[in-house]
């Protein structure tokens, strides 16, 4: 039932933003014709495109066309003249591998900090942690992203500085190029997931049922492991989950700093030549994207707290 | 090393950078290398340069130089994205004319100078009166699937561009040929009989964004997939918004060149990504480089090739388009008498371009104007102008720009500051850069502007100057000027050409509805390794024929 309903309301949230995404772009000054035939278009030149595109029909049938295709279980036609799918999914492929590339560096490190420094709270390791998680989240990623491609790239020249892939491969192929790029990724979503866990290693560390297990003579590892580890992780949980989501499109900076092929950069490219249905299957993908992450992440907190299990 | 020793198997460069990479990291021996090097056939002196850096910073030039032993040779730019395209008539963005001009020949190319060389034809002459033109193709250049050319080929191109139904970029070159008459006169001689003389044909069939030789069997369905020309380089993948990458073409008719076995070209979006491909051995050559980027090219240890050109950033002051401001002549002569031309060459062009004169030919074009005075600052004959004009107490206007191209914001800047010492008090509307062109370009009245060099003057002014031009920015209108114009593409006498343009030129320039105030050089940047034999002209798209990394 709880699925049912979950799935039905992402049907509405993928109409409703395809719907908002195909007007907005419309709205936009300019069209695919002249933003893609650049200066010296000629009226002639912009006319024969728009008739082949069908650019000149309103909007509402444009869409119309577009949700049709989805209904037919592709994404539409781009205004280049391949499938919306075919430019999608090598660069999809790409996000995937840099988004798990960020989170392997990501967790382990704001997991292990924030559980420790929770644990110590107030103390010397916190306040430098504190001090350095609340840097590298000010510092927007694509700053820290030039900034690791002049220093690895440039001056050591022990990384390639920009993550350039050879045609016809993937991120996946080419862990080096990731390399920097992660890392970039990761200097941000480190420290806001370290101090949502220090949080939550606070809170738990002050409840009641801590207090319980402790007068039941449960202490050290034990105590962390099973009964404090095991509930601060949940909201991280739910942290990552999203953030694995906002990464397929949302590291557009760091893809444009490093030249990496990610699904964000195909995104603005997207907006930039008014390629609505192109814009619109990113558009979706994404909204499923997230709508599944959510679903999953709240399906692990849940088997991980028995008391949340039992409510559903 | 000699190009020609240069030249090894490709599929060498990737096995070189594993081989560099492996010794950098500690997993291969310095005498491990020296072995597998040899075996690859790397001569001894490229292995001294791969272990004779000194340094760490130098590894990024060793992996350059890798990649330069197995004749691979990276280019980048930025382009369109997903349009990006290698249909020889859809070119839009200039990397979508560096991959085509590899891909295609033309008739003719042009040294840096703006020389005509020829090419595919082995000559193109004209009759005196300019009417009839002979082009004799080369003889044994072949396509890329092996056809051969012929004179029937050109005359497909021609045709197949004048044909409405193509929409081709390149039209407006050809407006010559329409009406020719076209005889064959055997396989490889072509004829045309213009309805009127036209002087400039040479140079259009040469010029950037002229035409490339298609075979009589283009299938424009197969253009961005399997591409038949007869260019230096054969295609192999092309990835829009990203790679493409060619091969040398064995059968090339010039058996000098190309000069590199594989021949890359990257689009990449940011102007820094492109700076730090360069710096870490990653690319070779990056195009259109911009003023601001020279000092961190440097600082990454590359080397900056400036070709003089006409780059212009140009302001037009549109007298009949609303609220038109600058209706009045005497307060478009005051603007121009407001601007301090050396600083602009300063700033705005970092000291690479000439003062301008408020016309759009600079030194740079063959047969260009001459004797035209260059508006001299001064302000208070500027504020008198005003005050003559009604404007005692100075005057508002607002003038739209947008990073549409390379430094054009930081020249309205740069002029909204100057202007403003003689009263013009200028707010500036900037314009997203994806839609300036559409939606500023040619409709407003006070708004910033950019062009690139073309083959001659004719050319230019052809589509800018006349008063029905295509791209009239400045809604310049004079019988004089369209009838000298007009003279000067009639005439193959040198001297007189150059009188009709002068005086065209010098009545758009005192009209002060087109200020011009610099004509600058056009920047690439490279590696140290990278060279050209011969400099290509100043465009967008140069040639990679004549290329080494």
């Amino acid at each position: 039932m709880l699925i049912a309903r979950r799935l039905l309301f992402a049907l509405a949230a993928i109409f409703v933003a395809s719907a908002l995404i195909f007007a907005a772009t419309d709205a936009l000054p300019g069209d695919y014709a002249t933003a893609t035939l650049g200066h010296y278009a000629t009226a002639h030149r912009l006319a024969v495109l728009r008739q082949q595109l069908g650019l000149e029909r309103p909007m509402p049938v444009r869409y119309a066309s577009w949700l049709s295709d989805v209904a037919h279980g592709n994404l539409g036609k781009s205004y280049t003249g391949v499938t919306a799918w075919s430019l999608i999914r090598p660069r999809l492929i790409n996000s995937l591998a840099l988004a798990l590339a960020a989170i392997l560096f990501t967790v382990p490190i704001a997991v292990a900090l924030g559980v420790v420094t929770g644990l110590r709270a107030g103390g010397a390791l916190d306040n430098a942690s504190s001090l350095i998680t609340i840097v590298a989240v000010s510092l927007p990623e694509f700053v820290i992203g030039l900034l690791f491609a002049a220093l690895f790239g440039i001056l050591l020249s022990v990384l390639p500085a920009t993550s350039i892939l050879p045609p016809d491969s993937s991120g996946f192929s080419h862990p080096r190029q990731l390399l920097l790029p992660a890392a970039a990724a990761a200097s941000v979503t480190i420290g806001y997931i370290a101090r949502m866990t220090r949080a939550a290693t606070i809170d738990v560390i002050d409840s009641d049922y801590i207090r319980a297990a402790r007068l039941r003579g449960i202490t050290g590892n034990a105590l962390i492991r099973n009964h404090i580890l095991r509930n601060a992780l949940i909201p991280a949980i739910t942290v990552v989950g999203n953030n694995v989501a906002w990464m397929l499109t949302g590291l557009v900076a760091v893809e444009l700093v490093f030249a990496y092929p990610g699904l964000g950069s195909l995104l603005v490219n997207g907006i930039t030549t008014r390629d609505a249905p192109l814009i619109s299957g990113i558009c979706l993908l994404i909204t499923i994207a997230f709508i599944s992450v959510n679903f999953i992440t709240e399906t692990i907190a849940i088997l991980l707290n028995p008391r949340a299990a039992a409510q559903h | 090393m000699s190009p020609d020793n240069d030249q090894g198997d490709p599929a060498k460069g990737n096995e070189l950078d594993y081989l560099v990479e492996s010794m950098e990291r500690g997993r291969l021996t310095r005498d491990a290398f020296i072995a597998r090097a040899g075996a690859l056939g790397l001569s001894a002196s490229a292995i001294g340069a791969l272990l004779g850096t000194p340094s760490l910073a130098a590894a990024s030039t060793a992996r350059a130089s890798a990649r330069a032993a197995s004749g691979v040779l990276t280019v980048v730019d930025n382009g369109n994205g997903t349009a990006d395209t290698i249909d020889p008539h859809k070119q839009a963005a200039p990397i979508d004319g560096m991959r085509i001009t590899s891909l295609y020949d033309k008739l003719v190319i042009f040294t840096e100078k703006w020389q005509p060389v020829p090419w595919l034809a082995e000559s193109i002459e004209s009759t005196k009166d300019a009417k009839t033109w002979t082009i004799r193709l080369r003889k044994g250049v072949t396509f890329h699937d092996g056809q051969p050319l012929t004179a029937a080929d050109v005359k497909f191109t021609f045709d197949t561009i004048l044909d409405p139904k193509t929409a081709a970029a390149n039209v407006n070159n050809f407006g010559f040929l329409k009406g020719a008459v076209t005889q064959m006169l055997d396989p490889y001689t072509l004829r045309y009989k213009l309805a009127a003389p036209f002087a400039d044909a040479v140079a259009a069939f040469g010029d950037p964004s002229g035409t490339n030789i298609i075979s009589h069997n283009f299938d424009p369905t197969k253009a961005n997939t399997a591409p038949n020309g007869t260019g230096p380089f054969k295609f192999v993948s092309f990835n829009a918004g990203q790679s493409s990458v060619m091969t040398k073409n064995p059968n090339y008719w010039n058996p000098k060149y190309p000069l590199v076995n594989e021949l890359h070209i990257q689009d990449i979006p940011d102007e820094s990504a492109r700076v730090n491909a360069l710096g870490s051995g990653q690319a070779d050559l990056v195009t259109n480089l911009s003023y601001s980027q020279i000092t961190p090219v440097k600082a990454a240890g590359g080397q900056v090739v400036v070709i003089p050109g006409n780059i212009l950033n140009v302001i037009c002051l549109v007298p009949d388009v609303p609220p038109a401001t600058f209706k009045n002549k005497l307060v478009r002569q005051a603007f121009a008498m407001s601007i301090d031309r050396q600083q602009i060459v300063d700033v705005v062009y970092r000291g690479l371009a000439t003062i301008g004169n408020d016309q759009p030919i600079g030194p740079t074009y063959f047969n260009g104007p001459v004797g035209i005075p260059v508006p001299k600052r001064n302000i208070p004959r500027a504020k008198q102008l005003l005050a003559k004009a009604g404007y005692p107490n100075g005057i508002d206007a607002t003038m739209f720009t947008g990073a549409a191209s390379q430094g054009m914001l930081d020249f309205a800047q740069v002029v909204q500051q100057q202007v403003k010492a003689a009263g013009f008090r200028v707010k500036l509307h900037i314009w997203p850069p994806d839609s300036f062109w559409s939606d500023v370009w040619l409709k407003k009245d006070f708004y910033t502007s950019a062009w690139t060099q073309r083959a001659t003057p004719q050319l230019f002014l052809a589509e800018t100057a006349y008063s029905n031009g295509t791209y009239n920015e400045s809604h310049y209108r004079s019988a004089d000027v369209d009838k000298w114009l007009t003279k000067a593409v009639q005439t193959t006498d040198r001297a007189k050409r150059v009188k009709y343009m002068s005086l065209a030129m010098a009545k758009v320039s005192d009209s002060a509805q087109w200020i011009v105030p610099a004509y600058g050089a056009l920047v690439h940047a490279s590696t140290k390794s990278f060279k050209w034999t011969a400099l290509p002209p100043a465009s967008s798209a140069p040639y990679l024929y004549n290329a080494s990394a």
